[in-house]
């Protein structure tokens, strides 16, 4: 266990622990607005920012960041204007900023090597300055999506209701792109932009299978994330493998472990349930003088296995020794 | 003190450049139950929404308990009941969905208080839900979360609730259950408007109905069920209007 001692190795532990906890977070919202690719996609519009920041000879890192960000605002902007050109922009800005980071790259005279750096993670590449921004970065997105999460949540269950609950909806949506858009990209050094999208959907699609709620399934996918993350990155070191590659795997590892769980689960409840009506609490009325029965006057009406009489408004039914409210 | 909940004046709204709801014009009192009736495709959901401004209207005036619409913000005040639950993480459950009825007083990064979770709990129970508090959503059977939803619009004791046809899939017995409930609400002081496709198990509680034709208002009136209950008629009798009121001009 000594490869603790070395420097770069707590620095990709200390960046993995992070975005494993990170990726799923935002994910969890992510995925509940049905947006799965949309970590895909910023993953490649950050390529198109490293490529600027190799071809500018500056730090990656926070070129990508602020490339990011923006194309997330840009994408939300057209999906909230509902375009029915929306998928062909979308395709236009995410291959466009796969295509153009290579074409930046290759011209700084970077080859797929280097690029591949940022594609499936490296471990070696995690510089002291990349780690305070990782850092930074990942505790204001944890924040946001634990401490936000009741807001996020209606939001992403059912907007119209969030909106008449006075939420601000637009800037909650738009807060979680801009959330992913920061993921992704301080994802480039652990798993990478082309598979960081895994780390955000595959976690939490386990951690449903495994516990019950949304809450729940949040924490559980932030714990699924780092288990993963560590796990993957301490195999990069022994197979000398991209961390990505490994982290992903094992991410898919534990969905295919957890899917027996589910069924099994499943199997325990009862097969059909009848939808059983629990009674309403029992309601009597205050004072009763009247005594209600077939003539007496008051309208009749049927409700499920017996009749309420109609009086001033109220229907009411005998019950023992007085009157219910029904 | 008499603020009316619901004025809508002259309102039009156009969608996709087709107009939807022409010169409609109602109010909600206080202590009223309003049935808002009509065929498919008659503008009810149409209008629901207008009134909350999910949708933007074109021309006319919406004021809720007397603020203008673009004015207004006490949302803590208005429980609303969509047509459809638009719910998608499968995992949701009954009481995290109930709770987030309460968010309209909550302010961010704050916790729920002990007092909120004990309301949640109350009105779970009072929707005969408290078995199924912590089982997903999803799983519930159509009537079963339709009662979620009317749950999750009562949580905040609105003094207004909006329902766009809770009675969807839902049983005869349910049905009655659940208009006791908004009775005993209605008399409680709560403002119902709903909208309604069968009108039976709210008859005797509706105040007054409202009917929309292809966007517009052609009949506004009393029940003629109402205040009649020492008549020994049927029950589920269809609803006639047999006076036209328009009290708000
Ligand atoms: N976003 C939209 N764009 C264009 N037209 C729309 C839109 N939403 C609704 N409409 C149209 O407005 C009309 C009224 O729809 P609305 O949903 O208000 O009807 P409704 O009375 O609630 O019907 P139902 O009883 O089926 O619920 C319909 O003709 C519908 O096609
Ligand atoms: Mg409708
Ligand atoms: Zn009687
Ligand atoms: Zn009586
Ligand atoms: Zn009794
Ligand atoms: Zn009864």
């Amino acid at each position: 266990m000594e490869v603790i001692t070395l420097a770069f190795m707590q620095r990709a532990l200390i960046a993995a622990i992070l975005t494993g906890l990170v990726a799923p977070a935002i994910g969890t919202y992510v995925v509940q607005r049905r947006l799965s690719l949309l970590g895909d996609g910023l993953g490649h519009v950050a390529i198109a920012g490293v490529g600027l920041a190799l071809l500018t000879h500056t730090s990656p890192l926070p070129v990508a960041v602020v490339v990011c960000v923006a194309g997330a605002v840009g994408i939300e902007l057209l999906r909230e204007r509902g375009r029915a050109t929306g998928d062909v922009a979308l395709a236009v800005l995410f291959y466009g900023g796969l295509a153009s980071g290579v074409l930046m790259a290759g011209a700084a005279g970077q080859g797929a090597g280097t690029l591949s750096n940022y594609l499936f993670g490296s471990l070696t590449s995690v510089t002291a300055s990349d780690l305070v921004i990782v850092a930074v970065l990942g505790v204001v997105v944890l924040i946001a999506s634990v401490g936000l999460a009741p807001q996020m949540f209606a939001v992403c269950a059912d907007e119209d209701f969030a909106r008449v609950l006075g939420l601000r909806v637009r800037a909650y949506n738009l807060l979680i792109v801009v959330l992913a858009a920061i993921t992704v990209t301080t994802a480039m050094r652990t798993v990478g932009l082309l598979l960081v999208s895994a780390l955000m959907v595959i976690p939490v699609a386990t951690s449903q299978n495994l516990f019950k709620g949304f809450r729940s399934g949040l924490y559980g996918a932030m714990g699924i994330g780092v288990v993963v993350a560590l796990s993957g990155v301490f195999g990069s070191f022994y197979a000398d493998v991209p961390p990505g590659a490994f982290i992903v795997v094992l991410a898919i590892a534990a969905f295919a472990v957890s899917w027996p769980i589910t069924s099994w689960r499943h199997r325990r409840r009862p097969l059909a349930s009848v939808d059983e009506v629990e009674p309403l609490p029992h309601e009597p009325t205050p004072e009763h003088e009247h005594v209600h029965g077939p003539g007496c006057g008051h309208r009749v009406v049927e409700h499920g296995d017996h009749v309420d009489y109609v009086h001033d408004g109220h229907r009411h039914v005998a019950h023992a020794d007085h009157y219910d409210e029904h | 003190m008499s603020v009316i909940p619901v004025v809508v004046d002259d309102l039009n709204v156009s969608l996709g450049g087709l107009p939807i709801l022409r010169d409609v014009s109602f109010a909600v009192e206080q202590h009223e139950v309003v049935a808002l009736l009509g065929g498919n495709g008659s503008g009810k959901t149409t209008l629901v929404k207008a009134l909350l401004g999910l949708v933007p209207h074109q021309s006319g005036e919406i004021a809720i308990f007397g603020t203008p619409l673009a004015q207004f913000h006490a949302w803590s005040q208005i429980g609303y009941v969509p047509q459809r639950a638009s719910v998608s993480l499968h995992t949701t459950t009954v009481r995290e969905l109930v709770t987030s009825g309460t968010l309209s007083t909550r302010r961010p990064f704050t916790r729920l208080s002990r007092a909120g979770k004990a309301r949640v709990s109350e009105v779970i129970e009072r929707v005969g839900l408290t078995k199924k508090a912590d089982d997903a959503f999803v799983h519930l059977s159509g009537g079963q979360q339709q009662r979620v939803l009317i749950a999750r619009a009562l949580v905040s004791a609105p003094p207004l609730l909006v329902m766009d046809e809770p009675f969807a899939g839902v049983d005869l017995a349910t049905q009655q259950r659940l208009a006791d409930l908004v009775r005993s609400l209605h008399d409680d002081g709560m403002a119902v408007l709903v909208v309604l496709h069968e009108t039976e198990v709210f008859e005797p509680l509706l105040s007054r109905a409202i009917v929309l034709r292809e966007g517009r208002v052609v009949k506004d009136g009393v029940l003629e069920t109402h205040d009649h209950g020492h008549e020994a008629e049927p029950p589920g009798g269809t609803v006639r209007i047999i006076e036209e009121v328009r009290p708000w001009r």
